[in-house]
């Protein structure tokens, strides 16, 4: 995780503090006008905000226009960023929630954008200044996953990650399971409505 | 579907909630758990609860990644989409007239809202005006006179009231409201709605 790489390497500190100071003068010229100078600081935390949105939402497509929605809304509000000491990118992940949330709002999906909204509202603030790495992102939404799978029942998860997450055949994961193929898809159903109701989706069956 | 299925189908979907992965299934289950066996096995364009699951179940991995062109290409994009958005405002805006430009403020959002306002306030006003008794105006200006020569006797603050009063009370009786009699002491003050109660022979 950066923050404690930064906490023990002193050498990625100064660079970090580097690149805040070179973002943080890209900003003002961008502030200025010069919206060409705002370029390389989008272009750095493209990866990232990219992780984000699709650890979020699954679908490359999807991820793809609500970053660049993400990155034009920058682009138009930068006028309105205040320095605060901290890498821009916590302004933009903050821009790109929000259009997760009005992409799911336009679907329905009125769970995941209660969802959306409370993380917003109780978001910590991570390592002081730094912006998050893309991994980190992506280690987000892996987590997000196992927290809504650790929530349903034993049982459930394990038929999820047999037949969804590694794809084995049916007859395989009733073996595993210690039952017949036809009450492992009756169990499969379970799980998966299960699933879809802790992971916030109004749509779940 | 009649109310008692849809509780019926939500006590269904609590089931699957509660540590019970093994209790006997419905027919709706049964039926449910089919339609997902296949499309689960099927080769063509997944269905929207497949689509869902494999989206939502999807880890991420460091090949997701955009790449560093794209990244770029994705910064540099956006900023093209802003200036032409912002150069198409500009010269949008230098092309009108100046009564035009007058015309597309007032139909704006703010024009409308102004206006808006404005009928506001003058609703309120007639309808203020609509509200007051008949004589109401004139009767001020009667008011104002008897307070001056109030005033101009050096009367104290407390018959003063007492003149106000009366003038009120009386301008309420003229204007048909027969709930208020007058008292011996309301009898003796003198002031124009009184002046104009002797005249009209009221008692």
């Amino acid at each position: 995780m950066l923050g404690s790489d930064v906490a023990q390497n002193p050498d990625i500190k100064l660079d970090g503090d580097r690149q805040l100071l070179r973002e943080r003068r890209a900003i003002e010229r961008a502030q200025q006008g010069d919206l060409t100078a705002l370029e390389p600081v989008l272009a750095q935390h493209v990866e990232s905000l990219f992780a984000l949105l699709l650890g979020r939402t699954g679908d490359r497509t999807v991820a793809e226009d609500l970053l660049k929605d993400t990155l034009v809304m920058a682009m138009e509000r930068i006028h309105a960023f205040r320095w605060q000491g901290r890498s821009i990118y916590h302004w933009l992940r903050q821009i790109a929630l929000h259009k997760l949330i009005d992409h799911h709002r336009a679907a329905g999906r009125r769970r995941l954008v209660q969802a959306l909204r409370a993380e917003l509202e109780t978001e910590e603030v991570p390592s002081p200044v730094h912006a998050l790495s893309a991994e980190e992102e992506r280690c987000r939404a892996r987590q997000r996953i196992e927290q809504t799978l650790a929530a349903i029942h034993p049982r459930y998860a394990q038929a999820i990650r047999l037949r969804l997450c590694e794809g084995r055949p049916r007859a395989e994961c009733a073996m595993a399971l210690g039952t017949t193929v036809e009450t492992f898809d009756v169990v499969l159903l379970r799980a998966v409505r299960a699933f879809r109701k802790h992971y916030g989706d109004p749509d779940a069956p | 579907m009649p109310p008692d299925d849809r509780k019926h189908d939500q006590d269904l979907r609590d089931a699957a909630d509660l540590d019970e992965p093994e209790a006997p299934p419905n027919e709706e289950e049964l039926r449910a758990a089919a339609a997902l066996r296949d499309e689960l096995e099927r080769s063509g364009p997944p269905s929207a609860e497949v689509a869902w699951l494999r989206a939502h179940l999807r880890l991420p991995t460091w090949d997701d990644s955009l790449g560093e062109v794209r990244a770029r290409g994705l910064a540099r994009a956006a900023r093209e989409q802003v200036q032409a958005r912002r150069a198409a405002a500009a010269l949008l805006a230098a092309r009108l007239p100046p009564w035009r430009q007058v015309r597309r403020a007032l139909i704006g959002t703010g024009g409308l809202v102004a206006s808006a306002t404005l009928l506001f306030l003058v609703s309120s006003a007639m309808l203020d005006q609509m509200r007051r008794p008949a004589g109401t105006t004139p009767h001020r200006a009667a008011q104002a006179e008897l307070l001056r020569t109030s005033l101009r006797l050096r009367e104290s603050p407390s018959r003063r009231l007492d003149l106000m009063l009366e003038d009120r009370l009386q301008l309420l009786r003229q204007s048909g409201y027969q709930g208020l009699g007058r008292t011996r002491a309301l009898s003796s003050l003198s002031g124009p709605a009184a002046v104009l109660a002797r005249a009209g022979g009221t008692p």
